[in-house]
């Protein structure tokens, strides 16, 4: 028996003996092929570099014009949070809140427990809350769709573009680099390298 | 010779910090046990995971019914009012001449929340019925499910937007129409489905049975 430590799939539960790592590797399941984890120097580091630019990057983008529309010397225009508010009332509980919650909320709780988490892990690794802004991550991320916004809004532009005159305002460029920046974030965000520097212990344990 | 699991050896793996935690059967079923790491609550699967994805999956299914019938956006002009559901949508982008908008729609409206609807309903008949074969495609299958889930919301983003934008007075005038909240709904329980789908059910009949 060699002494590699164990681990299991978190897909198809399979064990299986972690193999040496080399620098920037993956590991997959020898039986399912699910990513397991990966090997990124420096990873916390960059990871909080990361999220601060999200940071600054999402509330440029919710405070600046996102895109504006002239046709025959009638103009609007619009930023983020405008496209939530100025759904009609019959619409603003669902429509509203999902594009909300989507769109600006999940976001937002996702840059910032991220930013919580790398900053706790550099400045006091025994905080109690840690698990909590792990499990709070893992349950926001699937929610927040900056880059399905994008998406969509360019396309809304795209359609537009044929009969009216289209600006783009800085707000949607913030936008597009936020959504860059957010999917930097998990890149360099190993979850093994931040339980390597977790030193929390269990309830009971620490308070002899 | 049996692959071993993590489950049939009493081991729990956390989904945080990835430590193996050693655990009783009955423990881990009655008072569900944190890591001994970092103090995550730990569960050896996902909770009553095949009802659950049936469910959100069916409600997602009766509701795919009018967020493709109703109409989607609702164009006012004084050259009359128009009323466009999803495909209708894409009819008028395709034949105006915009085919990679019209093709951007149909992928993210059309395409993958049918895919979605269809294949999770697949994996879950196959995961009921004990299937043993494909195992390593449907694995792959579910983990393509959890990427794709997302982008169908782009119409919901693109209705929302051009409400907001095209409000221009005498010219014309854009509001979102009743389909979009049911099909804002059918991306949301579809992701939902997909989450509550445990994909170590796939492996299950090689593991337990075998």
């Amino acid at each position: 028996m060699s002494a590699a430590p164990l681990t299991a799939c978190p897909e198809c539960d399979l064990i299986q003996r972690e193999p040496p790592l080399a620098r920037r590797a993956r590991v997959r399941c020898t039986r399912c092929r699910a990513f397991l984890y990966r090997n990124v120097p420096g990873g916390l580091e960059r990871a909080l570099a990361y999220a601060a630019t999200a940071a600054v990057l999402f509330l440029i983008a919710n405070c600046s014009r996102m895109v504006g529309l002239e046709v025959q010397g009638d103009r609007t225009s619009t930023t983020l949070p405008g496209v939530v508010l100025a759904l009609p009332d019959g619409y603003l509980l669902d429509v509203g809140a999902l594009v909300l919650t989507t769109g600006v909320i999940m976001p937002a709780l996702e840059i910032g427990v991220t930013l919580y988490l790398l900053a706790v892990l550099r400045l006091a690794p025994r905080r109690r809350c840690l698990p909590l802004a792990l499990r709070v991550l893992g349950a926001v991320r699937p929610w927040s769709m900056i880059d399905v916004l994008v998406l969509g809004t360019l396309v809304a532009l795209g359609r537009l573009g044929r009969s009216a005159h289209v600006d783009v305002g800085v707000g949607l460029w913030a936008l597009g680099a936020l959504m860059l920046a957010m999917a930097a974030i998990p890149t360099g965000f190993d979850v093994r390298e931040l339980a390597a520097r977790l030193t929390w212990q269990p309830p009971g344990t620490d308070r002899a | 010779m049996k692959p071993q699991t993590a489950g049939r050896a009493g081991l729990l793996l956390c989904p945080a910090c990835g430590m193996l935690n050693r655990c009783g059967r009955t423990e881990a079923v009655s008072r569900r046990p944190g890591c001994a790491h970092c103090g995550l609550h730990l569960r050896a699967r996902k909770p009553h995971s095949q009802s659950r994805a049936l469910a959100l999956l069916l409600a997602a299914a009766i509701l795919y019914a009018p967020a493709n019938l109703l109409p989607i956006l609702e164009t006012s002009s004084p050259f009359g009012s128009q009323r466009d559901t999803i495909m209708s949508g894409i009819k008028f982008l395709w034949t105006g001449g915009s085919w990679p908008l019209a093709l951007i729609i149909l992928i993210a409206s059309i395409l993958i929340p049918l895919a979605k609807l269809l294949t999770l309903g697949a994996l879950l008949f196959s995961v009921h019925r004990r299937w043993r074969g494909a195992r390593l495609q449907r694995a792959r299958l579910y983990r393509m499910l959890e990427r794709i889930g997302r982008w169908s919301m782009t119409d919901v983003f693109v209705a929302a937007v051009l409400s907001k934008l095209v409000q221009l007075r005498g010219l014309a005038r854009i509001s979102v129409g009743p389909a979009a909240i049911a099909f804002g709904a059918v991306v949301v329980l579809t992701m939902m489905a997909t989450r509550a789908f445990d994909p170590r059910l796939i492996w299950d009949p090689e593991t337990v049975e075998a």
